[in-house]
């Protein structure tokens, strides 16, 4: 054996707890998303019996929360796809660690994101008629076709990135996993030994799936933003929507990804592995994102302000108005935050970095309000209507059990995801504590 | 028990009286107003019908058409009133009777033909009655085409009791059948001599031939009642020459534009082709596994 | 007796009546029926022109089939329009209710909404009655993703409540605020009566629905609800190809009703070329204040928005 494998077997050796049997925090961590989600399947039980006047969704306001959670798990989902996509595309010297959770959370968001939609639907009798009756002149035809190819797409991108790593836990002796979980690697791992040929093949393999990814990632999230724009609704008949939704999509995936990285750096100690250096190279991807994001949202509203149709002036006076404070919070926090934080050296410091993501994590999701429902609070014939429900909307306890169900779900694939396949690529390099020279060990770098 | 059978008697004789009046009294509440009003219609083949409509009211004062009443019809002649017959109002509420062509109704010395009608009234409705003095006319008109002009030429009569007389001095209006009523296209007027003429407007829209159906009539007349008389003609527009063409892929068609379907196609089989490419990478990596794993 | 307020549209029962006709025929002829298993548990509800209630075979309902294709395919050489004056809206609401009346809708359900609009502060406000415009230039038809909703050649666009999922995208398409949803269960939906696009009749739960131009009483040649109801006469609806609109009283040329009183259709740059045409509300024939007479307080609030319903305060 040569020094190579003796060091990638002690990363293993290393990683090994993340992947054998659980201990007891796990599993109640794991009890109590499972619970989570099961409340949101009661609240989805409910209002299919009840119908959906449950949720505050009404003729005028027709798309409320879920929509909104619809759009920012997608968004997430292509953001993983796109920042790991392009980490392994340029080979970024330090993308090991990060990058499989940049993977993961493009699978996970992409299963949950879907379900948000299937939840504004009236009748979920009839859902295969989207397969069955579909038109292709629709923007929801064109999501349907999308979405799936994206999940295919996904999975075997996904599928190719973890399989070296599965053929590594399945020639490690020694483990402590259930019988039928080594049964499971070693069909899964589908004989791959290393060889020249093989990791020729996967390779290609690899590289054509990443780049496939990010142009799916683009184009569906473009599609997603179509479905908007096409509309001759006032505050969405924008030509920027597609572009501006990409960038807002990267934007909250670099915030998600950056939390993940806090999260489980603290959970399976690996300050070795991720450093500040990785919290600062994401960060500087993260601001890079704001300021785009920033420079397309004041593009949006100065268009929409300076001249101004009667509608995009109702528009824009029911954002200050009604939604004042979340409108700063969205668009000058949530840019400005990050461009402060990291922009200035020091401030770098690792739990500012991850609390700045938290924000632009919330600050997007409340930008997508922003974009949804106040253009259909304000539409072309005036809503002349006495009931309070009918003329605002707010989202009633159905729709934040399940949206807290969604985010309890997607916590909890990703726990068991990482149980089953470490969170780290397995070659990741130890940082040796010379500051001079880091010395990549790295195997398999093509 | 003479006593008896005598209190017995009394109370059965109240009683039935007592119940005997209630419905008398709950009767006179419950009787229905009902109006009359008679009219006369001559048609295109000169029949001739007289029409009671019969209205009602229901108890929240609505008005309702009364239908299943019998209404007798009488007719003046020669001073004495003469029973024409007998009509059940139909489901809207019209008794209708009807004469054929070339009837020959008692007209007084100035030509009036004086009819009644009356509903005898019975449990439920009230009694309902009204009177018609009316004359009969004759209306008729041709299609002429003078000098390139198209023109209807239209005359009347009014039959007195001995003598027939030109219609004078009247209003004659013409229309042509549209789906849901009839479209007025031109105003006439009845000389002196009881003819005259209207100009067949350019713009009415016939069928495929361009054959449209003119209908000349003059309604609720104080004299005449109503009378209406028809005639075809192919003066008109044929319709294929407004119809529209109907586009078979659109946005909104159920068959989506051509480019959309194509453009799909394309992108699909690319991204699709690629997933492909790499299962069967992924294929070769298995095969080349196991021959790795021969001894 | 037939009734002004009639529940039960005719229609229905004369095609009901065609299909038991047809199915009694089929049975007394003794006629092969097909060797598909008879299963006694697929029967349907109907409703015979008695008013009574069997249970009957489907196979024996194909008129009903027939029934969906003839709603999709629409009435043959005609092409609708209507016209509305806004001189002469007074919100009587008669056409709302008719229309309510006529599609077992709720009272919070309107398919016709009378809308009290003022284009900006010095302007007139006017009263302005609101159906569906069943645009030439559909976008509502355009996103349907299942193609529940579409135009037929008379101009019509119907929807098929059998096939709606419910995404309410059409509603988010729709400029003018013409389509309403089925956000909850209603009595009325458990009606045994089979359904017809042209109808939309019974509603159904989780699905969309709107003004359908009483598209069924069109095929009877009789005019939609709310142009028999208004008191006014303030809608006209005609057939354009023949180039005659009455409102139920008078018949009019529509080329000269249009160009005499400036017709045009509402947010026209929208580019939707809609079915619908105004006449401007200029010599209004009763003062606005008319408007308000005889409504209920709820009703009233719903104007507070307009600049009139403020100075009136």
């Amino acid at each position: 054996m040569d020094t190579t494998t003796a060091n990638y077997n002690s990363t293993i050796n290393e990683l090994r707890g993340q992947i054998e049997r659980p201990g007891k925090l796990t599993i109640l961590w794991i009890i109590f998303l499972a619970l989570l989600v099961c409340l949101g399947i009661f609240a989805l039980i409910m209002q299919i019996i009840k119908g959906h006047i449950i949720t505050g969704m009404r003729d005028n306001v027709v798309w409320g929360i879920y929509i909104v959670n619809f759009i920012f798990f997608m968004g997430i989902s292509y953001a993983g796809a796109l920042i790991s996509g392009g980490l392994h595309l340029f080979r970024i010297p330090w993308r090991k660690p990060v990058i499989r959770m940049a993977e993961f959370i493009t699978i996970i968001a992409l299963l949950i994101g879907p379900l948000y939609i299937i939840l504004c639907i009236g009748r979920l009798d009839r859902l295969p008629y989207l397969i069955l009756y579909g038109r292709i002149q629709s923007p929801i035809t064109w999501d349907v076709i999308a979405i799936s190819t994206d999940i295919v797409g996904c999975i075997i991108y996904l599928y190719l990135s973890v399989l070296r790593d599965i053929a590594r836990i399945r020639d490690f002796e020694g483990l402590n996993i259930q019988k039928w979980r080594k049964k499971l690697y070693k069909w899964l791992a589908l004989g791959y030994t290393g060889t020249e040929e093989q990791r020729k093949r996967l390779n290609r393999a690899s590289d054509i799936m990443a780049v496939m990814v990010m142009a799916i990632a683009i184009i569906v999230y473009s599609v997603l933003a179509w479905i908007f724009s096409v509309t001759l609704q006032p505050g969405w008949h924008s030509t920027i929507f597609g572009p501006y939704f990409v960038i807002a999509a990267v934007y909250s995936g670099t915030g998600v990804l950056i939390v993940v990285m806090w999260v489980y750096r603290k959970v399976y100690h690996l300050e070795e592995y991720i450093t500040k250096k990785h919290f600062v190279n994401v960060g500087i991807l993260m601001l890079v994102l704001a300021a785009f994001f920033g420079y397309f949202t004041f593009s949006e509203y100065l268009t929409k302000w300076y001249g101004s149709e009667k509608n995009d002036e109702m528009l824009i006076n029911i954002l200050f108005d009604r939604y004042f404070w979340s409108f700063i919070f969205s668009n000058y926090i949530g840019v400005l935050m990050p461009l402060i934080v990291i922009g200035i050296p020091q401030l770098r410091k690792i739990n500012l970095i991850t609390i700045t993501a938290v924000v632009v994590i919330i600050a997007l999701w409340f930008n997508r309000y922003l974009i949804v429902i106040p253009t259909l609070e304000s539409p072309y014939l005036p809503v002349q209507d006495i009931r309070p429900d009918w003329i605002h909307y707010s989202g009633t306890w159905i729709e934040w059990i399940l949206t807290i169900g969604g985010i309890a779900a997607f916590c909890l694939f990703f726990t068991i995801f990482s149980r089953f396949v470490p969170i780290m690529e397995l070659s990741a390099p130890k940082e040796k504590n010379n500051k001079n020279k880091t010395q990549i060990l790295s195997l398999d770098e093509t | 028990m003479k006593h008896k059978i005598t209190k017995i008697a009394l109370f059965t004789f109240l009683f039935v009286s007592f119940v005997s009046i209630i419905p008398l009294e709950a009767n006179q509440d419950e009787v229905f107003p009902v109006y009359l009003e008679l009219i006369t219609l001559k048609y295109d083949d000169d029949s001739r019908s007289l029409i009671a409509k019969l209205l009602t009211e229901d108890n929240d004062r609505n008005e309702l058409p009364a239908t299943g009443l019998t209404v007798f019809y009488y007719i003046l002649n020669r001073g004495e009133h003469v029973l024409l017959g007998e009509v059940t109002s139909n489901e809207n509420g019209n008794a209708v009777l009807k004469f054929p062509a070339g009837y020959d109704f008692p007209k007084d010395e100035e030509g009036y033909i004086s009819v009644y009608a009356k509903f005898p009234g019975n449990d439920s409705f009230d009694v309902a009655e009204s009177e018609l003095n009316f004359k009969d006319v004759s209306i008729d008109f041709e299609f002429v085409e003078k000098d390139e002009e198209k023109l209807i030429f239209f005359a009347g009569v009014v039959y007195g009791q001995n003598d027939t007389l030109p219609l004078a001095d009247d209003d004659l209006y013409f229309y042509v059948p549209c789906m849901f009523s009839d479209l007025m296209i031109a105003e006439g007027w009845f000389e002196e001599n009881g003819e005259g003429f209207v100009e067949f407007p350019s713009n009415i829209i016939g069928d495929s031939a361009g054959v449209v159906e003119v209908i000349a009539r003059i309604s609720e007349h104080f004299d005449y009642g109503y009378i209406e008389k028809r005639g075809l003609i192919n003066w008109a527009t044929p319709f294929h020459a407004v119809a529209r063409e109907v586009p078979s892929r659109e946005l909104w068609t159920p068959i989506a534009p051509l480019w959309m379907i194509i453009t799909l196609i394309i992108m699909l089989t690319g991204v699709w082709g690629h997933y492909i490419y790499a299962i069967y990478e992924l294929y070769k990596i298995k095969k080349l596994g196991k021959k790795g794993q021969k001894p | 007796m037939k009734k002004k307020k009639d529940k039960d549209p005719n229609s229905r029962r004369l095609f009901l009546k065609e299909g038991i006709i047809a199915g009694v025929g089929a049975l007394a002829g003794g006629t092969i029926l097909s060797s598909c298993g008879f299963d006694d548990q697929n029967k349907v509800k109907v409703l015979t022109t008695d008013g009574e209630v069997v249970e009957v075979d489907p196979k024996y309902l194909k008129t009903i089939e027939t029934l969906k294709e003839k709603a999709k395919q629409g009435i043959p050489n005609r092409k609708f329009v209507m016209v509305i004056d806004l001189a002469k809206c007074n919100n009587a609401r008669k056409c709302v209710d008719a229309c309510q009346e006529g599609h077992h809708l709720p009272k919070d359900m309107e398919y016709m909404k009378v809308l009290l609009l003022q284009d900006s502060e010095r302007t007139a406000p006017y009263w302005f009655p609101k159906p569906c415009y069943h645009c030439d230039n559909p976008l509502c038809v355009s996103v349907c993703p299942v193609g529940a909703t579409y135009k037929r050649t008379d101009g019509i666009v119907l929807v098929d409540k059998d096939r709606c999922i419910g995404c309410k995208f059409c509603m988010t398409g729709c400029p003018y605020s013409a389509r309403i949803f089925a956000w909850k269960h209603q009595d009325d939906y458990e009606s045994p009566i089979q359904y017809n696009p042209e109808n939309t009749v019974p509603g159904q739960e989780g699905t969309v629905s709107k003004c359908v131009f009483c598209a069924d009483r069109l095929r009877e040649n009789k005019l939609p609800l709310c142009v028999e109801a208004c008191p006014m006469g303030v809608i006209y609806f005609g057939d354009i190809d023949e180039d005659a609109v009455t409102n139920g009283s008078e018949t009019v040329r529509f080329s000269e009703l249009i160009n005499e009183k400036h017709g045009y259709r509402y947010l026209e740059n929208l580019g939707t070329r809609p079915s619908v045409y105004y006449l401007p509300p200029a010599n209004r024939q009763y003062p606005i204040e008319r408007g308000y007479d005889g409504l209920d307080e709820d009703i009233k609030k719903r104007y507070d928005n307009t600049p009139y319903a403020k100075k009136r305060k």
